[in-house]
């Protein structure tokens, strides 16, 4: 089949905008048109390699989306995108796209439902549409789209989210749905207020960014915290072991979570992964693994005092059962970079030792013999 | 007008490319400086548009295949000069380790937009008449093109001197990288 593209759906749409003020039936050919760039869009999201391919998680993502929607669940495609930060978006076409930032933000499978469904009621009700059409008048199908799929400069793109935000009421909407639904499924209601209560505080912390994009299409203030705790209190908490869902939810990410911190800390917003890492360790404070990124984050930020206590917060996580090997790497280099020889020899030799086929091993090897010369 | 398709232009900012009037040129076989750094090819390659310190050479297009030739990347400096991430720029650190070196390339391309990148190996390598580093890498591009590519580093005197090659994995990379290797191996700080 030929699929109109993204220039003749924006040609569409002007000649719709030319034609005068739209009608219920223009109305619907608009969304018609949205619709086909959106299929354009997603597309060229599954060519890219900025979708995660992960069989398991996927179904595992599936049965929480169908359960917190119903039998609806068939209208939705889901993608989990390569990227940190804190986002996820429904598109007018059915797709609903989460970052692995905001899966390695969510603490449960509560929070996960909420925004699932969350994402799933702006699509039926057509918010997003309603979205989506008032945001390619301002700034055209072309930005829209590269919004979309994460590829505009990030101050650009901030622009376009903020025409992007749904209005107060549709959350109002959304939120009170959200709740409804989030009980009905069987979860704690009041995971959602503490959701967006931790992502306010996030933005208090750290300001407008591309880390909290969410936030940048979905306002939420004081005000909106109180509504969802009053709608929260008057529902059934249910009657269940785990009303949350944390050990389900830790058992389905807990094998992806190293490689989820590596890639967040990767992309240095070092403040937005230090509140992360901060509040991953309160719940946790003797994961080896997260001791270890805490290091990694000191080791890559590299400011005054870093070093130190990069290496302290490597002490720590040495001999612990799930602390990655690179613990060794990592004490060796900022052992180094301290003009610690001695100590540094050791941790890099105890890397070799412990991972002899690691990639870089002919380069630590070399490292090592540095330190035998005078 | 239909817009660059979005990796070119990327790729053009990736090695700090200055989309400005002036236009490709050719790079003749033979021998060729590029600022200090001296090289020899054997094959003819089109030089884009670039920003000093970095060179830009490719044959067949930027979307498949690119060879990034760095003359002293400066202390603070970034390897591209694209702002399209947020966050804390990936700058070069002039007393950063061979481990560093290979740290520093894979992020900055990282922060360009590819995905999936991964270290194959990181190695001591002669480079330049001294003593460098090599990595060798793969990665997909926005567009969701396997590449595979090398870079090849040595600090002198607090700059780096860098030779990056990045390819599509089928055909382009197989096809170009003795010629690049070739390049590598007549590389010399005048």
């Amino acid at each position: 089949m030929v699929r109109p593209t993204i220039g003749a759906a924006r040609g569409l749409l002007v000649a719709l905008l030319l034609a005068g003020c739209a009608g219920p039936q223009e109305l619907a050919t608009t969304e018609a048109g949205l619709r086909l760039a959106a299929d354009e869009a997603e597309a060229r999201l599954r060519a890219s390699g900025r979708v995660v391919r992960d069989p398991e998680l996927d179904a595992y993502l599936r049965r929480v989306l169908c359960r917190i929607v119903g039998e609806r669940c068939a209208e939705f495609r889901l993608y989990v995108l390569d990227q940190p930060g804190f986002n996820a978006a429904a598109w007018p076409n059915g797709v609903i796209e989460i970052r692995k930032g905001a899966l390695l933000r969510l603490e449960n499978e509560a929070q996960l439902a909420l925004v699932l469904g969350h994402e799933a009621i702006h699509y039926q009700n057509r918010h997003v549409a309603q979205l989506w059409g008032r945001a390619e008048q301002a700034v055209g199908v072309g930005a829209l789209v590269g919004t979309v799929l994460g590829l505009r400069p990030i101050g650009e793109a901030m622009g376009v989210l903020a025409a992007l935000s749904y209005s107060r009421d549709m959350e109002r909407e959304a939120d009170r749905l959200g709740l409804e639904r989030l009980a009905a499924a069987g979860y704690d209601p009041n995971e959602a207020p503490r959701l967006w209560a931790a992502l306010l505080e996030e933005k208090a912390r750290i300001g407008d960014s591309g880390q909290l994009a969410f936030l940048s299409t979905h306002p939420t203030d004081a005000e909106r915290i109180a509504e969802l705790r009053a709608g929260a209190a008057r529902l059934p908490v249910p009657v269940s072991a785990d009303p949350t869902g944390r050990a389900a939810y830790r058992a389905a990410t807990a094998r992806r979570r190293g490689a989820w911190l590596a890639a967040e800390l990767r992309a240095r917003s070092f403040a937005a992964s230090e509140i992360l890492l901060d509040r991953l360790r309160a719940a946790e404070p003797e994961s080896g693994e997260l001791l270890f990124f805490a290091g990694e984050l000191r080791r890559l930020r590299d400011g005054p005092g870093d070093a130190e206590a990069a290496l302290a917060l490597y002490e720590k996580a040495r001999g612990r059962p799930d602390t990655p090997v690179e613990v060794w790497r990592s004490t060796g280099l900022v052992a180094l970079r301290l003009g610690r020889r001695a100590a540094a020899k050791d941790a890099l030799a105890t890397y070799l030792a412990r991972a002899p086929t690691a990639p870089d091993r002919a380069l630590i090897e070399q490292m090592l013999e540095d330190q035998d010369r005078p | 007008m239909r817009k660059l398709p979005l990796f070119l232009v990327l790729v053009a900012l990736l090695a700090g490319c200055e989309l400005g009037p002036q236009g490709p040129v050719l790079v003749s076989p033979g021998p060729v400086a590029a600022g200090r750094l001296a090289v020899q090819t054997d094959v003819a390659w089109t030089q884009m548009p670039s920003k000093p310190p970095r060179r830009l050479w490719t044959v067949y297009g930027p979307l498949l295949d690119l060879v990034v030739l760095v003359d002293g990347l400066e202390e603070g400096q970034q390897l591209f000069s694209s702002e399209a991430s947020a966050g804390t720029p990936v700058a070069f650190r002039a007393a950063a380790t061979g481990a560093e070196l290979g740290e520093f390339v894979l992020d900055s391309l990282r922060r360009e937009g590819a995905s999936a990148v991964s270290l194959d190996s990181l190695r001591p390598v002669a480079f330049a008449g001294g003593e460098g580093v090599r990595a060798e890498f793969r990665l997909r591009d926005d567009r969701g093109v396997a590449k595979r590519g090398f870079a090849v580093a040595r600090v002198i005197d607090g700059r780096l001197f860098m030779i990056l090659f990045v390819a599509a994995e089928d055909h382009y990379f197989p096809s170009l990288a003795p010629a690049v290797e070739r390049i590598v191996e007549s590389a010399r700080i005048v």
